[in-house]
């Protein structure tokens, strides 16, 4: 905990307790919107995984925000959220006796039903009968079949038929079985913007960001302000947040792939919108010395489309056999045999009212032990709604600091609400209102969870944080007992984060030249340049970010040294595919003799890949510097057509986003004096990407992938040596590196390996003053073509053929570097560098190579 | 369900009104508030990990909101 100096009229102080009183009134905790800015910068990076049981969803997400105090006042904050999801969910229920009859749905299939388009929005007479949409009977004749059982296809028989049919589907008390599809992988990105604005004992916050998603697009904005009262043992806090939101739906086309669609024309089966207001009033209240309370109360109210896009509900209509036969075979019109609106066996899109008001209040105990030096927090939440639901949460955690910095923080959650007037499992007569819904979520359950967090905290501000937590969701954990569990699931959510507190660094403001002198003759390699530089001596930490964007953006095919054409791509995509034939016509569909095959061609107009990496490096030793590099990867490639084929046919954009390969070094110095500096490093790439990206988004082991190229990793350890020679003298600099990727297997999960790369790079450069320099680079780089390949490849264009990768490439690169020597800011540096190829020797044929940027910073302490 | 909710609504209110009239009462020194100093006595020490957990919560519950702050939407519900 720092001191800090506050303006704080204290009553007195006359003791050494000086330091912890003004720590005490400057805490960010007591209040949530604490009196004072911070007074250096803080950083958190973030990586959670959620993975529910049965391989139903899965969800990775990525946070990273700054905080930057600006002057005394302001605060400024960045972050930025990336999630990525996908796997089954529930799409609807219903009574089990009716899967017997049911085509798209049989048993075994539970993890892979999809709602057809063509289900309808609206529960309408217009929209009923006149089609049974393939579902979920197989046809009318089903009722036909029935009734042969009784003897007679005619008449009074045949109604017999369709009442053993009626009956069967009708019974109270069946068991539930539930449905599930698949939903494609898609990625969210949420950057938020904010600000707080610190007066005497009144706090300001604004913020303000998006949530982009294929289907849903929300823009939000907040304010808080807070004042402390009572010698800053009260705190109020007021704020109102508004979001608006889009909502569209992927069809089943669209959600045919990982294929976006064209910017501002977003999925086109839906065109809805939301908007959400919320309220919030909030006290702090310190009660003892050792006791802290908070109490809560949102209000939000939603209005608009309120209903979920992908749920559907099994609606089983008022109508008796005998008018069902009317209207079938008599063709005689719905609304003269009932005023009812729903009537048949079917499935419709789940509806929702317009409008929900939501309350919710909690209260937070927080009791310090002194007796374990720990702490306590029990909080408790009931919230209730409109919707005839209600919910109590009840949360208790216990915070134990131990030596060494750790903290162990094991909790326990308990939640369990009611449902929504409008829930059913499935419904057997049509809702006066008009609304359904079979979402397990607006269902009666208990739901128990607990977990695990341990946090260290690194003596340099640097803290790391793991954790773990378990959750069960039964409906009979409801308080007060509940029912059948026919969506019972487990689940758990796994994270991992980083935090640098500068302010917690101590003292690097004005005592840092010592700590920095390394920087002075030792300057960084160019931003391209990766393990290049070690910490100066023991102890020493850094933390950096490194972007990298690689771009093949002329659309230009090249095969070999030379350009090609696209007759060219072709015939060569046939010889590695025989299954492929030539089109009869040039420009025109092609007509495959056999009419199974697919000979659709298509080639690669645009690919770019983006890598953000996180830099954390420790020196336990003068001479050693160990490393780790988690990444992430976002990757869009673009299609054209060569060859159509009107069955099968493969255009537009891919994408594929998502954690990849991680680092990990050990950088050894090996020589180290005033004007010569070489060191080895040993690396390792650990295979954290997915290599099983596929094409339709759908996470299944037979549907196909994409190609080798998208995928996030290279599916195999892979040992990542390097040797680099640094030199100075004067103002100028000097350097070269060798390194090398060895694949350590002959073949990852799918059967191939990425080919090895060699790379040799030399460079010189000059500083301009103290702490600019720009460098100058050579680079050329030898990377083998993929051995193997996979089976589940679409082989129908270059991309997918092992052959179409790798080459020799020389580059030439141009760099900037930046570095303070001194100040608020010293140990901070920056690099850029602009990669421009110069020659290139492709293997086989491939999209020509347009240049990289990489961008690094850093921090060292 | 409209009444308990009234009744939870006026406790709560009830129960607000009592600890501000409290607040007036308690008196806490600066130079005793080593232990609420604590960044483990914090309401929320470790808010990324909160605002994560919640984002899970609030999209596989049906219940939202509660613990103060906003945030922006997600098609996740």
């Amino acid at each position: 905990m720092v001191a800090q100096e506050v303006v704080v009229v204290a009553t007195k102080p006359k003791n050494t307790l000086l330091a912890l009183t003004t720590a005490a009134l400057s805490l960010p905790g007591l209040t949530a919107q604490a009196a004072v800015p911070a007074d250096k910068a803080s950083a958190n990076a973030q990586y959670g995984h959620y993975q529910e049981s049965d391989n139903r969803m899965e969800v990775d997400v990525f946070h990273a925000d700054a905080i930057v105090p600006v002057g005394e006042h302001l605060e400024l904050t960045y972050s930025i959220d990336q999630d990525t999801y996908g796997g089954a969910t529930p799409s609807f229920s219903g009574p089990q006796s009716l899967r017997a009859l049911w085509v798209k749905w049989p048993i075994g299939l539970e993890h892979s039903f999809a709602i057809p388009s063509s289900v309808p929005d609206v529960i309408s007479t217009a929209s009923v009968i006149s089609h049974l949409w393939g579902l979920p009977l197989r046809s009318f004749t089903d009722f036909t079949n029935a009734s042969n059982t009784t003897g007679s296809t005619e008449g009074r028989n045949l109604e017999a038929g369709y009442a053993a049919v009626f009956n069967r589907t009708v019974q109270n008390g069946d068991k539930i079985n539930q449905a599930f599809q698949q939903m494609p992988t898609e990625t969210r990105n949420m950057p938020v913007l904010g600000l707080k604005y610190y007066l005497d004992n009144m706090t300001v916050g604004l913020s303000g960001g998006f949530s982009d998603e294929p289907d849903f697009q929300s823009n939000f904005g907040n304010i808080n302000i807070s004042r402390e009262f009572n010698n800053k043992l009260t705190t109020l806090t007021g704020g109102y947040g508004l979001s608006s939101n889009h909502i569209s739906r992927n069809t089943d086309h669209s959600a045919h792939a990982n294929h976006e669609p064209a910017p501002g024309s977003e999925y086109p089966a839906l065109d809805a919108t939301s908007q959400f207001h919320n309220f919030n009033l909030g006290l702090n209240q310190v009660l003892t010395k050792n006791t802290l309370l908070q109490l809560n109360g949102t209000y939000t109210l939603q209005e608009g489309y309120l209903t979920n896009p992908y749920k559907a509900v099994y609606v089983r209509g008022e109508i008796t056999p005998y008018e069902y036969y009317q209207h079938f075979v008599n063709a005689q019109p719905l609304n003269e045999l009932t005023k009812l609106e729903v009537m048949g066996f079917d499935l419709f899109r789940e509806v929702r009212p317009g409008q929900r008001n939501q309350w919710a209040f909690s209260s937070q105990i927080n009791q310090y032990i002194p007796k374990f030096d720990a702490a306590l927090h029990a909080n408790y939440r009931y919230y209730f709604d409109d919707w005839g639901m209600d919910s109590h949460t009840f949360e208790v955690s216990w915070h134990q600091p131990l030596p060494a910095g750790f903290m162990v923080t094991p909790s326990v959650r308990y939640y369990s609400q009611s449902q929504a007037d409008f829930f059913a499992p499935y419904f057997l007569a049509p809702r006066a209102d008009g609304n359904y819904s079979s979402d397990f979520r607006l269902s009666a359950y208990g739901a128990l969870s607990g977990g695990i967090t341990v946090s260290k905290q690194f003596a340099k501000g640097v803290k790391l944080e793991a954790g773990f937590e378990y959750y069960t969701h039964q409906g009979n954990l409801k308080l007060g007992g509940g029912t059948d569990g026919y969506a019972d699931y487990n689940s758990y959510m796994a994270h991992a984060g980083l935090k640098v507190d500068l302010s917690a660094v101590g003292g690097s403001s004005d005592g840092g030249h010592n700590l920095h002198k390394h920087h002075m003759h030792s300057a960084h390699p160019p931003a391209g340049v990766m393990f290049g530089h070690t910490l100066a001596q023991a102890g020493d930490v850094m933390v950096g970010y490194r972007y990298m964007n690689t771009e093949q953006g002329t659309g230009v095919m090249r095969n070999g040294s030379h350009g090609t054409t696209n007759r060219a791509i072709i015939n060569d995509v046939i010889r590695l595919n025989p299954a492929k034939k030539l089109g009869l016509v040039a420009g025109q569909p092609c007509h495959p003799e056999n009419k199974d095959s697919d000979c659709s061609i298509s080639r690669q107009t645009n690919m770019s890949m983006e890598m953000h990496m996180l830099d954390f490096m420790y020196a336990p030793t003068d001479w050693l510097s160990l490393m780790v590099m988690p990444q992430l990867v976002n990757m869009t490639m673009d299609m054209t057509t060569l060859q159509a084929d009107p069955d099968h046919g493969h255009a537009g954009k891919h994408v594929s986003n998502g954690i990849g390969d991680t680092y990990m070094a050990a950088l050894v110095k090996v020589f180290d004096n005033d004007m010569h500096h070489v060191n080895v490093s040993i690396g390792m790439s650990a295979p954290s990407g997915s290599i099983e990206k596929t094409m339709d988004g759908v996470d299944s082991n037979s549907t196909t992938l994409q190609d080798y190229g998208m995928q996030l990793g290279s599916g195999t350890w892979d040992f990542k040596p390097s040797l680099t020679y640094t030199g100075q003298a004067g103002s100028w600099i000097w350097g070269a590196q060798a390194s090398a990727v060895k694949r350590l297997q002959d073949a990852n999960k799918q059967g191939y390996a990425l080919g090895d790369v060699f790379q040799g790079t030399a460079w010189g450069g000059y500083n301009f003053n103290r702490w600019l320099s720009a460098s100058l680079r050579g680079v050329y780089t030898s990377q083998g073509a993929i051995r193997g390949s996979t089976s589940r490849s679409a082989v129908s264009a270059p991309v997918d053929f092992s052959g179409n990768y790798g080459g020799q490439f020389w580059d030439v690169g141009f760099g900037l570097n930046a570095m303070v020597p001194e100040g608020s800011l010293a140990g901070h540096s920056l690099g850029v560098e602009w990669l421009q190829p110069v020659a290139n020797q492709y293997n086989g044929y491939q999209l020509e190579r347009d240049g990289a940027l990489s961008v690094t910073w850093g921090y060292a302490f | 369900m409209v009444h308990p909710n009234l009744k939870t609504l006026f406790l709560g209110a009830s129960c607000c009104g009592f600890v501000l009239l409290q607040g007036c009462a308690i008196t806490v020194n600066p130079w005793e508030r080593g232990n609420l100093a604590k960044p483990y006595m914090a309401i929320n020490p470790a808010p990324n990990t909160d605002a994560w957990r919640q984002h899970v919560f609030t999209s596989k519950e049906g219940s939202q909101g509660g613990y103060g702050g906003a945030g922006g939407g997600c098609g996740c519900n």
